[in-house]
C-alpha cells in the first residue's frame, strides 16, 4: 500500500467511481400519501436525494388535487403549528431532503377523489436544472 | 457533638423529603411531556359530539382523556398527531378501552359534525370529535391557553389554521395532569397511560 502507483490508482478508481456514482439528476425515495376524503386536504412525503449539481424544488402538481403547493410545518417554543409555503426550495449538490410529517410536506389541497390506502396517486416535482422527475405515491397509513 | 448534630441534620432531611414526596402525588411526578406542577380539574366543557351524544368532560372520569385541538383540513400536523396516538393505543401494554381520544375543531366553519365524523372514522373509533360555534369554542381555548386563527398568507378558498398542536392529558380523576408537544416520544406516552390507568384502578 505504500507503493505510490498504488496508491494513485486507488485515487484514480476512487474519482471514477465518483463520476459514474451520482447522477446529476435527483432521486426520490419512499414516497406515500396520507389517506383522506375527497375535497379534504392531504400530503405527501418523501425522500429526496439531490444530484450532482446544485438545483432547486419550485414546485409540484397532481391530477389528485385542485392545488397542490411546497410546505413546511414550523412550530414554535410554545407549540404553535404553522404551514408555510415555499417558493422554492434550494438543494445544495447531493443534498438530501427529508419531506416528513411536521416538517417540509407536499400539500394536496382540495382532493378530486377519496385517497384510499392500497391506492396510488402521479405526482411531478418539477426542479430548476433537472426539470420535471414523475413519482408514483402510495397511499398509506404512517 | 459533630456526629450528633449531623445525626439531626441527616433526620431533617429524610422527614422534609418524606413530607415532599406526600404533598405531591406518584403519578404526576413520574409524567413525561410537560407535566402541570400542581394539577387542577381540567376546565369542563359540553360539546355536541359525533356519536350524536353531548359530551362533557367532567362526565369522562375513571378514563384518561386526551384532547387536541386542530380540524379536518389540515393535513400534516393534525393527522400526523392522531395517528401516532393510534399507534400508541394499538400496541398498547394498558387497557387502551379506557382511553378516549376528543378532537375539538378549531374551524367550526368548515368541520360540521358529518365532517369531523367522516375524517376521524379514518384513525378509530376511540377517536371522538366535539363541536362548538366560535362563542362556545372561544373560552375553551382560552382556558387550555390554545391558539387558533386563520392564517391571512393562505389562500381564502383553502385556508389554513395556525394553531397550538398540544395534547392535553386528563387523569381519570378529571385534573389536567400534562400536555405533550408534536415531538414528544411515543414511548413517553404509552408510559404516562400505563402509570394513569394503574393508578387508577
Amino acid at each position: 500500500m505504500k507503493h505510490p502507483l498504488a496508491s494513485a490508482a486507488i485515487v484514480l478508481g476512487l474519482m471514477l467511481a465518483g463520476c459514474a456514482g451520482p447522477s446529476s439528476m435527483p432521486r426520490v425515495s419512499g414516497a406515500w400519501a396520507r389517506p383522506a376524503e375527497q375535497g379534504m386536504n392531504s400530503a405527501v412525503y418523501l425522500h429526496l436525494e439531490n444530484g450532482s449539481r446544485p438545483d432547486a424544488l419550485l414546485d409540484a402538481a397532481s391530477n389528485a388535487a385542485a392545488q397542490v403547493q411546497l410546505h413546511r410545518t414550523e412550530i414554535d417554543s410554545e407549540g404553535k403549528a404553522r404551514m408555510q409555503a415555499q417558493d422554492r426550495i434550494e438543494l445544495a449538490p447531493q443534498e438530501p431532503l427529508v419531506f416528513e410529517p411536521g416538517g417540509y410536506h407536499i400539500m394536496l389541497m382540495g382532493l378530486a377523489w377519496p385517497l384510499l390506502p392500497g391506492d396510488s396517486i402521479e405526482l411531478t416535482l418539477r426542479f430548476e436544472k433537472a426539470g420535471e422527475i414523475h413519482v408514483t405515491v402510495p397511499v398509506q397509513t404512517d | 457533638m459533630v456526629c450528633w448534630r449531623m445525626k439531626i441534620t441527616r433526620f431533617s432531611a429524610l422527614l422534609l423529603g418524606i413530607l415532599l414526596c406526600a404533598s405531591c402525588s406518584p403519578a404526576a411526578a413520574k409524567l413525561h411531556g410537560n407535566p402541570y406542577q400542581d394539577p387542577a380539574p381540567a376546565p369542563d366543557f359540553t360539546l355536541p359530539a359525533t356519536n350524536g351524544s353531548t359530551f362533557t368532560l367532567s362526565d369522562q372520569r375513571g378514563q384518561v382523556v386526551l384532547l387536541y385541538f386542530g380540524y379536518t383540513f389540515c393535513p400534516d400536523i393534525c393527522p400526523a398527531t392522531l395517528g401516532e396516538l393510534r399507534t400508541v393505543l394499538q400496541d398498547a401494554g394498558f387497557d387502551a378501552g379506557r382511553v378516549q381520544v376528543v378532537m375539538i375543531t378549531v374551524d367550526p366553519a368548515r368541520d360540521s359534525l358529518p365532517v369531523l365524523s367522516e375524517y376521524l372514522a379514518h384513525f378509530g373509533t376511540q377517536f371522538l370529535g366535539v363541536r362548538g360555534e366560535q362563542p362556545q369554542l372561544d373560552p375553551i381555548l382560552a382556558a387550555y391557553g390554545v391558539y387558533a386563527a386563520v392564517d391571512p398568507e393562505s389562500d381564502p378558498e383553502h385556508y389554513l389554521v395556525t394553531h397550538t398542536a398540544r395534547v392535553f392529558v386528563i387523569d381519570p380523576a378529571g385534573r389536567l395532569v400534562t400536555n405533550y408537544s408534536f415531538d414528544t416520544p411515543l414511548e413517553d406516552i404509552r408510559l404516562d397511560l400505563e402509570t394513569l390507568l394503574q393508578g387508577a384502578s
